[in-house]
């Protein structure tokens, strides 16, 4: 199957107990859930509340009904940009965002004329949470970040950014797309009041897969409306839990998936899974800083990355150093801007690009030791 | 685990309220020896040692509890659903295991009256349910001795609500 680096676009392989659940779902339920009043859908409606469950235990939330569907991180970043900024607001933002964020912000910004700060941050993607505070205005409405960089991997200070925002009850939401699965998050204690998640990184679960966390009780707008199993003869978009974002069937098959990749999770331990990582990303750090003529851009530490790192090679552009690694080695890894072209600007790679690897919980020292003799073996028949 | 599962078997819209849900669920476990031990934790339980059944409140939801199942009225949503069932699955289990440490209670605190059923039926004295009276046909309710559906009345639109709030009041003595 080749030597799969590009976890951070999505997590490959699944556990199987993940693909088993999508399959008994399909097989043995296979209904809607809260739209039927047989067995079957009885047992959908289960499916999801146990997933429901499971996400709210994973991130210390209390309320399973605030976990709210979604068919990926993008459509949930949406939802809350879309459903908190106002006319002529102002928002914060990292200067590391994905276009997830940063392409909603600019639309809001050109349709709402909002205005949008972006915190400074090294060229390592380090950001000061002080800097945060001075650029809070009177109109500031939403204060967004990412938990950590998909290009460089450099977890951000959202504990205390989400302090700052408390300070100053301004909404703090955090993208948790690279983290949640990995990183151990408290909701409470680092003070978020909506958390994004996408299902199929981390997560393991299926594509198709994320939501939001809200901890947060001001006034969100949803996105979309439409039918929500109950009370239909009502004109309007209920105003409950979480049916109020979740116009339109589920993802329930997706959802079966992600079930069993956050039992996953929570059987073998958030922390065994982070310890894990960590020790292959300083192992894999320490290996390509052996090869000659390849920069590493970003922290290069492992306590403060998770497990992405970008770099190029003197001589040869990303998209040939990964065309190769493909081609001749069956090494899987991105190449390009990685959707996040404000995060390249930081490292000064928007022309170029960066090849960027991103380890998952089931990669090993042997898959770095092939990158590495790979790497190695290009450079020289450069 | 004393009781495993609570399974949901039945899901609908409350009568008067669209924007609610009542549900009914089955037990894995017989909790009849449970049931008096419950009723003395929660403060405001109706215990009716007849059926067994015990009717409790979450806010504005009525859950009453029976030997083998359980049902609920006024949940807010499926997923409200499945956090009753949860927290009744704790209660049930955590009073299980401390049982040795409680009073069984095999009162009943308070319970509803003839009055209050009647002050919500059409108080016409049709005779269409077989008694002379809206008042006979209250108490007999109240005992448990007639069905609601013989009051053909209540099931028009005009008696919506009325027939939800009997139906609440009999719920709470596990009539429903």
């Amino acid at each position: 199957m080749g030597v799969y680096l590009d976890n951070a676009a999505t997590s490959y392989p699944k556990p199987p107990e993940v693909v088993n659940g999508i399959v008994n779902y399909m097989n043995n339920i296979g209904t809607t859930s809260g739209r039927g009043a047989y067995r079957k859908a009885l047992e959908a409606d289960r499916l999801v509340y146990k997933t429901r469950k499971l996400i709210a235990k994973l991130f210390k939330q209390e309320k399973t009904s605030n976990v709210i569907f979604a068919t990926n991180a993008t459509e949930a970043i949406n939802t809350i940009i879309k459903g908190i900024v106002k006319k002529g607001d102002h928002v914060i933002t990292s200067s590391l965002e994905h276009n997830a964020v940063w392409r909603c912000l600019k639309t809001v910004e050109k349709e709402k004329k909002i205005t949008i700060s972006t915190v400074p941050c090294t060229k390592e993607g380090y950001t000061d949470p002080k800097d945060v505070e001075k650029y809070i205005r009177k109109n500031t409405s939403l204060i967004i970040f990412n938990h950590a960089s998909n290009v460089i991997g450099t977890i951000q200070p959202i504990r205390k950014i989400g302090e700052i925002a408390k300070k100053y009850d301004i909404p703090f939401v955090v993208d948790a797309a690279q983290t949640a699965g990995i990183y151990p998050i408290d909701i409470n204690k680092d003070n978020i009041d909506i958390l994004t998640f996408t299902g199929h990184k981390s997560l393991f679960g299926p594509t198709g897969t994320g939501g939001f966390i809200l901890n947060w009780n001001g006034n969100l707008t949803p996105l979309k409306e439409g039918g929500t199993g109950g009370d239909s003869s009502y004109e309007y978009q209920p105003d409950y839990l979480p049916n109020k974002f979740e116009a339109g069937t589920l993802n329930i098959c997706g959802i079966a998936g992600l079930k069993e990749g956050l039992e996953y999770i929570l059987n073998t331990g958030i922390n065994n899974i982070f310890e894990k990582e960590k020790k292959l990303i300083a192992y894999t750090l320490n290996r390509l800083m052996e090869i000659d003529k390849l920069t590493i851009y970003g922290p290069k530490d492992p306590e403060k990355i998770v497990g992405v790192v970008s770099f190029n090679i003197e001589g040869l552009s990303a998209e040939e150093v990964a065309y190769r690694l493909d081609s001749d080695y069956g090494i899987m890894v991105r190449s390009g801007l990685h959707c996040a072209p404000t995060a390249h600007s930081i490292i000064g790679t928007k022309n170029t690009g960066t090849v960027r690897i991103s380890i998952g919980y089931f990669n090993t020292k042997k898959d770095i030791d092939l990158l590495v003799n790979a790497l190695k073996e290009i450079i020289k028949l450069n | 685990m004393y009781l495993d599962e609570i399974f949901i078997t039945y899901m609908q819209s409350c009568i008067a309220d669209s924007k609610k849900i009542r549900f009914k669920g089955k037990l894995s476990t017989d909790i009849g020896e449970v049931l008096p031990y419950i009723n003395r934790v929660i403060k405001n339980a109706i215990f009716n040692k007849n059926i067994p059944s015990l009717t409790f409140t979450k806010e504005f939801r009525i859950i009453t509890l029976y030997k083998d199942s359980i049902a609920v009225s006024k949940a807010i949503n499926e997923t409200d659903a499945y956090e009753i069932i949860d927290m009744v699955k704790d209660l049930i289990n955590n009073t299980y295991n401390n049982k040795d440490n409680i009073q069984p209670l095999y009162e009943m605190r308070t319970k509803p009256t003839a009055i209050e059923l009647y002050n919500h039926l059409p108080k016409i004295n049709c005779k269409r349910c077989g008694e002379s009276t809206c008042m006979a046909f209250a108490s007999k309710l109240l005992m448990g001795q007639k069905n609601i559906k013989k009051c053909s009345h209540l099931f028009t639109t005009e008696f919506k609500p009325q027939l939800e709030r009997i139906k609440d009041l009999l719920q709470m003595m596990g009539y429903f």
